[in-house]
């Protein structure tokens, strides 16, 4: 036995810990999820959309507003156990007794309940919508014509920056609290400051105005705004800010960790 | 349920409740102990920035409509506190099975059907109190000083404006009497107490914090598309959905019946509690 | 600091106003066995959870193999095996499942291709084979605390630190345990705290005996055990009130245990300095009152050894 055997430098632990995480979420949890979101956002949609008369459908204005309400509470449902959990179980002292760093750890925890919401919650929903709205209705106006792929993708991705931005809140709120409640609490606070800010700041600063607002009357959300009408992303500055806001989150939960005593 | 006299070694006789409910008092008082004061006060500091910060994001509209007022304050406090409950209440069973307390609890001569209610029973007054009652009656206070501020008299030539234009009605809303308002919070106050038996219930069956958690989000999200989709009514009203929809009637200032829903939803609770009594009964710890 | 595997100086540890540590020092020879011993609450756990960084010190240093367990603590991790005090797992991971995580959490440690061969051998050590695939949740106590020593050597660590590796352990377990300490003997440096002295004075090298948050005797198993006090039996009968009395007050004598038995006593008497015993003898053969049946010396014990450092550190 020799002692040259070192961690890497960068973020020791990486690696083993994210493989790990990720082998939480392959085969029955990612299996469990793809049935469930399915059910949530393309039953929904297929639900909605086939019993709306025509003046109600709105096609994909109605994707950005199921996916404005099931991904952050998936979000937060998912991820506010990321510490707790082990936490509670007695594992995360274990763990970290390990030759990791605390920054692996908390990207570890963030980057597998990225990669396991976004892809049955998201990227397949995306795919079947992308192909299921304008099938659903040959006849659709504006609001459901097949859209530009580049923009999707856009939309896709302002879509991912939501789950972002609740996994690592979540995450960060559980370095902090030691009880589920508040963690979720604080979450679901935020994603209710969002979608109804009180002030333009809050929207600019944050991705809940290109996303949120009513199901209803004659306006639709900037976002579908952007994807079907072929209008500018207004405000964009809400995407950059929350991903601002994602780093700040991760940088205090990491700053939080690597104070914590066991 | 019967009760047993035991004769104590200090030769003082005491009585002691028998059987599954043996306990539920000392439960519920340690139980209250988790919400009383801190998490308490929280709640009702909560609810009393939204309204005010509602009240004051209403003061900065160019057009103050009482109505509008009432309506987003109400149904955004309800929206708040249907999330806060199944947020503070997921762990409330699950959480000591999880961690092997509730065994060592039960263990105890305590029936386990008083365990299970005790997590119930030491919401009640968290609920009446200090997440509905005291921001409640400060709600109203803030509706009285907003009636000042902008409110529109009606008169019998705006009929037929309303008529063309029912969504106008919110600008002839006037502020609740009383009895109405705490007709509304009694709805409010009930909705929270279902929505916590059911997460009780969710803790006894389910394993999974986020089962449980998302599993709880749907209830609520349930409860507000029954009362808001234009389905049988016969069928809603057999559901605690319909406090919903009363509360949201009543909210928009549109008459709603109170007791009925009431009777629903407490009928709703104890059927919730006695399923959850009977999963944890038959559970094994 | 090259021929140790740890070394603590001056640590300091206190939670609140309680002080935990108290400048503590402790050096850990490479391939030593070292035991660490202490009443409950005296500072074991806590020594090992700073050195494994899981507590930060409130003034001192640690180092494994001259690396600094906090500016360093992944590198100096990476040199560690560690089994705290409750093994916890991940419930929903299998026996194996938990070894092949920690294993990937010691880059090079385990080749790939060897890892499956790794955790079925260690597995097999430590009497968990057929539970192999069974999720941890539905282990008991001495099952997860035989994984724990298992997740605790995947890694072929340098230094092996156990709190407490016996402790739920039943005496099949334990023997298991003793077995591995010993098979790893003059390879890894193990540092070990345990309350069974029986099996410290079976197994260890040296000893530390920590009391109030500092050490009070450190060195080999064999100087503790050859101290100057002695323990004495002696079956009596007789009327022994006033010589029981007048022998406690004695400089000489440390301690004077008495149980009945029958009609007769068995003192068991702990003496200081090198002409105790016969002093006691004398006194007694003098004493017209107690009639002695028996008189012989007992093993000095790391019991007896422990008790007394212990006792002697309370008083002072």
């Amino acid at each position: 036995m020799s002692t040259d055997r070192q961690p890497s430098r960068f973020l020791p632990g990486l690696g083993g810990l994210l493989r790990g995480e990720l082998a939480r979420w392959y085969w029955r949890r990612i299996l469990a999820h793809t049935v469930a979101w399915t059910l949530l956002v393309t039953g929904l949609l297929w639900y909605v959309t086939t019993r709306a008369n025509d003046s109600e459908w709105r096609g994909f204005d109605l994707l950005i507003h199921i996916w404005w309400i099931a991904l952050p509470l998936g979000s937060i449902a998912i991820s506010q156990n990321a510490m707790i959990e082990e936490r509670q179980g007695g594992t995360l002292s274990w763990v970290v007794s390990k030759p990791v760093s605390g920054p692996a750890f908390i990207l570890s925890k963030i980057v597998s309940d990225l990669v396991g919401i976004a892809l049955p919650a998201v990227v397949l929903q995306a795919a079947i919508a992308w192909w299921m709205l304008p099938a659903l209705d040959p006849k659709a106006g504006l609001a459901i014509r097949q859209p530009d792929m580049g923009r999707y993708l856009i939309v896709v991705g302002v879509e991912f920056v939501i789950i972002v931005l609740f996994v690592t809140l979540s995450v960060c709120m559980g370095t902090i609290f030691r009880n589920r409640g508040p963690v979720a609490g604080i979450g679901l606070g935020v994603w209710i400051l969002l979608w109804n800010s009180p002030t333009d700041i809050i929207d600019r600063m944050s991705i809940g105005g290109l996303v949120s607002g009513e199901l209803s009357g004659a306006a639709f959300k900037p976002l579908t705004e952007f994807l079907v009408f072929g209008q500018t992303l207004d405000p964009a500055s809400g995407v950059y800010w929350t991903l601002a806001w994602a780093v700040v989150l991760t940088v205090v939960a990491t700053g939080v960790f690597s104070r914590e005593q066991f | 349920m019967a009760d047993a006299t035991l004769d104590t070694r200090d030769g003082m006789q005491r009585t002691e409740a028998n059987g599954l409910f043996r306990g539920l008092r000392g439960l519920t008082a340690a139980e209250s102990t988790r919400w009383f004061p801190w998490r308490s006060l929280t709640f009702t500091a909560l609810g009393l920035a939204l309204l005010v910060g509602n009240y004051v994001s209403w003061l900065a509209q160019k057009d103050k409509i009482l109505g509008h007022l009432i309506l987003s304050s109400l149904t955004l406090w309800v929206l708040v506190l249907i999330l806060m409950t199944v947020a503070a209440t997921q762990s409330t069973v699950a959480g000591e099975i999880a961690q092997g307390t509730a065994a060592w609890i039960v263990a105890k001569p305590v029936g386990k059907t008083a365990f299970v209610i005790s997590k119930f029973a030491a919401l009640i007054p968290v609920v009446v109190v200090a997440m509905v009652g005291v921001p409640g009656v400060v709600a109203r206070f803030i509706f009285v000083a907003a009636e000042g501020n902008g409110r529109t008299e009606f008169n019998g030539y705006e009929v037929m404006r309303l008529v063309n234009e029912p969504s106008a009605r919110g600008e002839y809303t006037t502020v609740p009497d009383w009895a109405d308002h705490l007709g509304t919070l009694g709805l409010l106050m009930v909705i929270i107490l279902v929505i916590a038996a059911a997460m009780v219930l969710l803790g006894c069956v389910l394993g999974h914090a986020t089962a449980i958690f998302a599993v709880g989000l749907m209830i609520p999200i349930a409860m507000v598309v029954l009362a808001l989709t234009p389905i049988d009514h016969q069928f809603v009203s057999l559901t605690p959905a319909w406090l919903m929809e009363s509360f949201i009637d009543g909210a928009g200032d549109n008459p709603a019946p109170v007791l009925a829903p009431v009777v629903v939803g407490l009928l709703w609770i104890a059927g919730l509690l006695g399923v959850a009594s009977w999963w944890f009964n038959r559970r094994e710890l | 600091m090259r021929d140790l595997a740890l070394e603590v100086r001056g640590l300091h540890k206190h939670f609140g106003k309680t002080e935990v540590l108290r400048d503590l020092d402790l050096d850990v020879p490479i391939h030593s066995i070292y035991g660490f011993l202490g009443p409950n609450g005296a500072g074991k756990s806590t020594t090992m959870k700073i050195v494994m960084g899981l507590l930060r010190p409130s003034a001192g240093r640690a180092y494994v193999f001259g690396r600094d367990v906090h500016r360093d603590g992944p590198a100096a991790r990476a040199l560690v095996g560690y089994l705290p005090q409750q093994a916890r797992f991940h419930p929903y991971r299998t026996c194996r499942e938990v070894l092949e995580f920690v294993a990937r959490l010691y880059p090079g440690r385990v080749p790939r291709g060897a890892l499956r061969d790794r955790t079925d051998e260690l597995l097999e050590n430590v009497g968990l084979a057929e539970l192999a695939d069974r999720r941890t949740a539905g282990l008991s106590g001495g099952e997860a605390q035989r994984l724990g020593l298992a997740q605790a050597l995947v890694s072929e660590p340098e230094l092996l630190i156990l709190d407490e590796p016996a402790a739920a352990l039943d005496p099949e377990g334990r023997r298991d345990v003793l077995g591995i300490i010993e098979s790893l003997r003059g390879r890894v440096t193990i540092f070990y705290s345990t309350h069974i002295l029986d099996d410290v004075q079976r197994v260890s090298d040296r000893v530390a005996v920590i009391s109030g948050g500092r050490i009070v005797a450190d060195g080999p198993v064999s100087d503790l055990l050859t101290g100057n006090e002695s323990t004495w039996t002696l079956h009596t009968r007789g009327c022994s009130a006033d010589t029981r009395a007048a022998l406690t007050a004695e400089p000489w004598v440390t301690d004077l245990d008495v149980r009945s038995r029958g009609d007769s006593e068995i003192w068991s008497v702990r003496l200081v300095g090198d002409e105790a015993a016969e002093r006691l003898l004398h006194r007694l053969l003098l004493d017209d009152g107690v009639d002695i049946a028996e008189f012989h010396t007992s093993d000095h014990t790391l019991e007896d050894a422990y008790l007394s450092i212990v006792r002697n550190d309370r008083e002072h």
